[in-house]
């Protein structure tokens, strides 16, 4: 992990140190949430091709069920580390790959977003002469990729029950807010944090939060909840990276240091906005979007662990006790979010001031 | 039923297919049968939906040992084998020139 975080800061400068403290976070709190399961969570046995496979199966509808439970069975009889993992990975590819792949409307809705993405990149490459450098190439690739892998993140979230709409609407939300802070103009769309010194810690930070604590609020479970988080992320990055590029071919790539051509601003401008809108806002919308509802869910089992204890003697005070929960818990969502928003605050505005 | 004649199957499914009309009424099991015919999972099993979609298989499972998964099972339907047969038919009415071309030309 550490040596991921200093690739990352070598290769972006400064400007990645938002991004580690989310990583690190992020990878801090898996950690963790791993090493102290809930006392009520019930442990995943098996080999890791059987639950890559069962995560798969998850994901099938109703009426096709059946057929994981079919591949399930065939891979418990099947010996062989090497023949497990080759019959896991190929049955999860066939059940990632198999129609239907989503509600339909939100996954074309947001497929034709993609595209229309490739059609922008590929009408600037062609503008802007971008083929004639051979990393313009390799660029594309690595976007065609990320595009690739987020349609894919898409399709595989929405096929879970409860999180479209939660995902979506934060989603929404997010690049709302993206494009508020931009002040609609070009220019504030390829460089956001041009509002001010704050508004990259809140875009980064501040966004995330609320949809976390959004989808902790709203879910039906801190499983979905973070689900929702993780379509929320992805969905709005997609959506901001497609006006981005609109943005970077309309303003000819922006503002470029002095002695960088036309073509090598656009192609730079291209890269920054792909890094920023299909990997640091995803990425900071996942991260803190778990955070929030994993540490939610945990008070709260905490809570009505202790509750259920005290309440063992006395029915009428657990009565009391559960119609006064809900409000107490959102106060108690609220108060949390604002402790982890200074704590993080403070440590990211710590980094930058170095 | 009438799907199942005019949707045109892949090479694949023919595979699949001839592997089940081999032996009809005898059930058989999803990784032997991807054993068979040279196929990864994540191949046969789409294949296989599509099939019993098609009513072309039939599907049964065959009970676990206690704690183990039950495992499921897969035959031709008697449309299915009709099916099979007009392949056949269609493969070796098509692979006939193939043939006298090649003996022409020895």
């Amino acid at each position: 992990m550490p040596s991921v975080l200093a690739i990352l800061l070598l290769i972006g400068g400064g400007r990645l140190s938002v991004l580690a403290i989310l990583l690190l976070a992020g990878a801090g709190a898996v950690l963790w949430s791993l090493e102290h399961p809930p006392p009520d969570t019930q442990k995943v046995q098996g080999d890791v091709p059987l639950r890559l496979l069962q995560w798969a199966v998850g994901l099938l509808p109703a009426d096709r069920v059946d057929w994981g439970q079919a591949m399930l069975g065939e891979l418990d009889r099947i010996e062989g580390r090497s023949g497990r993992w080759r019959f896991s990975l190929g049955s999860v590819a066939g059940v990632v790959l198999l129609p239907p792949w989503g509600p339909v409307g939100p996954m074309a809705a947001l497929v034709a977003v993609a595209l229309a993405s490739a059609v922008v990149l590929d009408f600037g490459f062609v503008h802007f002469g971008l083929a004639a450098n051979p990393w313009n190439w390799v660029l594309l690739v690595i976007l065609a990729a990320l595009v690739m892998g987020s349609i894919v993140a898409v399709s595989l979230l929405l096929r879970r029950p409860g999180v479209t709409r939660l995902g979506l609407v934060g989603g929404l939300f997010v690049a709302a807010t993206w494009l508020g802070f931009s002040g609609f103009t070009w220019a504030g769309i390829i460089s956001p944090y041009s509002a001010g010194a704050w508004s990259g810690p809140a875009l980064l930070i501040g966004v995330p939060l609320v949809v976390g604590v959004g989808g902790a609020w709203r879910s039906e479970s801190a499983l979905v909840g973070r689900r929702a988080a993780r379509l929320a992320g992805v969905s709005a990055g997609l959506a901001m990276f497609f006006v981005s590029t609109i943005a970077v071919v309309a303003i000819d790539g922006g503002p470029r240091d002095p002695g960088v051509g036309v073509a090598g601003g656009v192609s730079e401008a291209f890269s920054n906005v792909a890094m920023l809108f299909l990997m640091f806002l995803p990425l900071a919308t996942t991260t803190i979007g778990w955070v929030v509802v994993t540490a939610n869910a945990r008070f709260r089992s905490v809570d009505l662990a202790r509750r259920n204890h005290d309440s063992m003697s006395t029915p009428k005070a657990a009565g009391r006790v559960a119609e006064g929960s809900q409000s107490r818990t959102i106060g108690r969502l609220l108060l949390r979010a604002a402790v982890v928003v200074v704590v993080v605050m403070a440590v990211a505005l710590f980094f930058q001031a170095r | 039923m009438a799907m199942a004649r005019t949707r045109a199957s892949s090479p694949q499914a023919i595979r699949v297919l001839q592997a089940l009309a081999a032996d009809p009424a005898r059930w058989r099991y999803g990784y032997d049968l991807a054993t068979e015919v040279h196929l990864k999972s994540g191949s046969l099993y789409p294949i296989l939906i599509r099939l019993a979609d098609r009513e072309l298989l039939e599907t049964s499972w065959e009970p676990g040992p206690p704690g183990r998964p039950p495992r499921h099972l897969y035959r031709l339907t008697p449309t299915g084998r009709e099916y099979v047969a007009t392949l056949d038919v269609a493969l070796a009415e098509r692979s006939v020139p193939r043939r006298r071309l090649g003996l022409s030309g020895a």
